[in-house]
């Protein structure tokens, strides 16, 4: 940017409440970065009930991140904030033109919410919480592996026959699955070497090498190890 | 001529069960019926095991419904056949134009997810699930109505200072929001008598009435009282 006071004021007018960690505030970090817009960073602790505080639910009464500022707009609810940004920014498109595709695309990004699901229901957010790892408590990640191994396999298939969730090329889809996934890694689990769901690791090879993923990294992630 | 869309939607074999399934079969019977798309009915029931049949496997690996085929399309995930539906036949249209207003009816759609979600933590799925009432099980019931005031008391406030939930047209919100709702009144509680929620009351008086919401009834619910 060349004018020093344009991209202050751009900055201002967008402002993203987020905590580090939530797969759903990576998914919208991923997409402003995609896309290349500017916009203020309020770190919320919620552990500090920073999310709790009159001055947050009044933007978002249910006091959850992400929550954007864009203008006068406030908007919540992570799929909502994402259809919002492709659409209010389309130079880089993060959903197809085509609606077959884009239907795909869609399918994919709500059933996630199954993804997020599986791993509440399978114990795996309780091991991942502990700061558990499977070379440790090898009894309980077998468990846990035992009942997210389906999930796992309808992903694995849905990439069998293509580079992306929604066909040939990076969309919201994709962005949503990554940070819903990369917990596994977080705990150890290498994708790109994973024989038992090969087309989650050549798509994992093609994603988290983006600028988009590297940069978003959550902060408390990059203090350990 | 419009291709004949087949439509797939499920009962349980229980009188009551409520959850995704029910309200989302409802809710996409109701956009057909705003959209005046003829399609045709396969009524499955879990009990008997349909929804886990190879043949409906094929189509949904999920095996859950709603599932909709269209032409050579199959679409599950509600909201992903939702926002399909509007695009694919928009004469007549369930999302405003304007995006500011388009992305509130996306951030209501999504937040409907953790009104089913305060469904289910509150204990009220179960009371509804055993068939009981308000006026026998007084009880329980005040439990239950204790812990969903709050959610209540929110989209009574979304609905204070407008017709409808993204502003003066009836929209996919309004269809995802009264889908979940209904299963309150089903047990008896009158929105629009409410004092407590008046607002949720006067938008259920104009909602309720619409001919899409009528012919939509699930059939078991029309066998009972």
């Amino acid at each position: 940017k060349i004018f020093p006071s344009l991209f202050s004021s751009e900055m201002a007018q967008r402002v993203l409440y987020w905590a580090s960690g939530s797969p759903y505030v990576r998914k919208i970090q991923i997409i402003l970065e995609e896309k290349g817009l500017q916009y203020e960073s309020k770190l919320l602790s919620a552990a500090s009930g920073d999310t709790k505080k009159p001055e947050f639910l009044a933007l978002n009464p249910r006091g959850k991140v992400p929550t954007l500022v864009d203008g006068d707009k406030v908007l919540y609810e992570s799929d909502a904030i994402a259809l919002y940004l492709d659409e209010k920014y389309p130079e880089k498109p993060l959903l197809p033109k085509d609606l077959d595709a884009k239907s795909v695309a869609w399918m994919r990004i709500f059933e996630t919410s199954t993804l997020a699901g599986v791993f509440r229901d399978s114990g795996f957010n309780q091991f991942y919480n502990k700061q558990k790892n499977p070379q440790e408590s090898v009894e309980e990640w077998t468990e846990v592996a035992i009942k997210i191994k389906g999930e796992l396999a309808l992903w694995n298939n849905y990439l069998s026959d293509r580079d992306y969730l929604a066909g040939n090329t990076f969309s919201l889809a994709d962005i949503a699955l990554f940070s819903q996934l990369v917990a596994l890694e977080r705990v150890g689990k290498k994708f790109v070497e994973d024989k038992e769901f090969p087309h989650i690791g050549s798509w994992w090879g093609k994603v988290s090498v983006r600028d988009s993923i590297k940069k978003t990294v959550p902060p408390h992630w990059s203090n350990t190890q």
